[in-house]
């Protein structure tokens, strides 16, 4: 018994040693009074470029999707040990990563492009991306709907929200 | 911190392989010519006081423009396939203080400086011809993170956003790496060892781009032309599946 506590404790330090993402990324419980966070800016933004054509941008998406989508972190590429906790634990955190260095890469990429990344508001993008994000849809794959929203966006209107680092 | 970040890297990277596998860089003391072979010569750094080079990626390219190797199954350090190559570490043939140099038994064909570190060159690198029966001369291969924190100039301007250099506590899974390749100069001295078989200076292409083929970050190597735009209608691999059913899974949202 005491072991098994021991190794729990073990597994549980590892993880949240383990877990930079998710403190910034998942959102943490508070109070009913306490002010909303802000829309992480990692999270929720759109790529705008003036004067480019919805052709362009889409194709544009198209490719730096392509570079994107199969990203796999380095917990994909390490075996997890702890059992089947430890798995569980891994693979929630291999989720996150995927997530934030998918984002990482299509910052780069559409960057070396020009575009610009501006702030989205989370429920304004929620609906934009269906529940996914800018690479994949909630299927793990790509929309081609989502595609259209986010080259119609890239190409439209300077948008008035903030304009981010890239 | 980096010592860690290393150790991580190659131990993900030596997990894992496509149905290829990669070649290690030889110790100068197993070095047998096979003329059936080609060879990479790179120099690589900026080295550890120990004169380890950090992680170095090479890649054959197919008729398709993509890696014949790619990330996922077997070893990536075994030496029985050679159509890519993770060169770093102390099988060097010496060292200059800067750089260590590395030399890489592969298949002939064409190649490219694939990547180094946690990120991939897949948006623009070199491209260079391995002949069989030559040790091609690649030039010095530098690397750093994008941290505008090198102590190379050209690396040093090569720095993310505030958000991404910061990101995590114990390592930092979104910074992607910077990577400056300087072309072979006819005077920079060799071993013994190395010129006593024909030995070519690699002629380098210019903004080569490939697949992602380690499924990592993804950058354009220091000092090539800016990024041109897409030509629209062109087809990516996303598309064969984009639509296609199947079980859906958990989308990797952070939520």
């Amino acid at each position: 018994m005491r072991h098994h506590l021991i190794r729990f404790a073990a597994l549980a330090a590892a993880a949240i040693c383990l877990m930079p993402a998710a403190a910034t990324a998942a959102p943490p419980a508070k109070p009913a009074e306490a002010a909303p966070p802000a829309d992480d800016p990692a999270k929720f933004f759109l790529f705008h470029l003036d004067g480019i054509s919805f052709e362009t941008a889409r194709a544009d998406y198209g490719y730096c999707i392509s570079q994107s989508w199969r990203i796999l972190s380095l917990r994909d590429k390490i075996p997890s040990g702890g059992g089947l906790l430890g798995a569980l634990i891994n693979g929630r955190m291999a989720q996150i990563d995927r997530f934030r260095m998918r984002n990482a890469a299509m910052r780069k990429c559409m960057g070396l492009m020009g575009y610009a990344r501006y702030r989205v508001p989370e429920a304004e993008w929620d609906a934009l991306v269906k529940k996914g994000d800018i690479v994949l849809a909630n299927n793990n794959q790509v929309d081609l709907e989502v595609l259209d929203r986010l080259a119609r966006y890239a190409s439209g209107p300077t948008p008035a929200t903030e304009r981010l680092d890239p | 911190m980096k010592t860690l970040r290393t150790l991580v890297l190659a131990a993900a990277l030596c997990l894992g392989a496509g149905a290829v596998h990669a070649a290690n860089p030889l110790k100068p003391a197993k070095f047998v010519w096979d003329p059936a072979k080609g060879y990479i010569l790179a120099r690589v750094g900026p080295t550890g006081d120990d004169g380890k080079a950090p992680p170095v990626y090479f890649a054959r390219l197919g008729d398709d423009g993509n890696t014949v190797w790619s990330f996922g199954g077997r070893l990536i350090n075994s030496k029985k396939e050679l159509d890519a190559a993770m060169v770093w570490g102390g099988d060097h043939f010496g060292s200059d203080g800067q750089t260590s140099l590395y030399l890489v038994p592969v298949n002939p064909g064409r190649w490219v400086v694939g990547g180094a570190g946690n990120t991939v060159l897949s948006l623009g690198s070199y491209g260079f011809e391995v002949k069989p029966g030559e040790i091609t001369y690649v030039g010095t291969v530098l690397t750093d993170r994008e941290n505008g924190k090198s102590d190379i100039p050209e690396l040093r301007s090569a720095k993310l956003s505030p958000d991404l250099v910061e990101f995590g506590t114990l390592m930092n899974i979104v910074m992607s790496d910077a990577v400056l390749v300087r072309p072979a100069g006819d005077a920079d001295p060799l071993p013994a060892a190395i010129t006593a078989h024909p030995v070519t200076r690699a002629e380098l292409q210019p903004d080569v781009r490939f697949n992602n083929f380690l499924a990592a970050l993804i950058n354009r190597a220091v000092g090539l032309p800016p990024l041109e735009h897409q030509e629209p209608g062109r087809e990516y691999p996303w598309q064969k599946t984009a639509n296609a059913p199947g079980a859906p899974v958990k989308a990797d949202k952070p939520r």
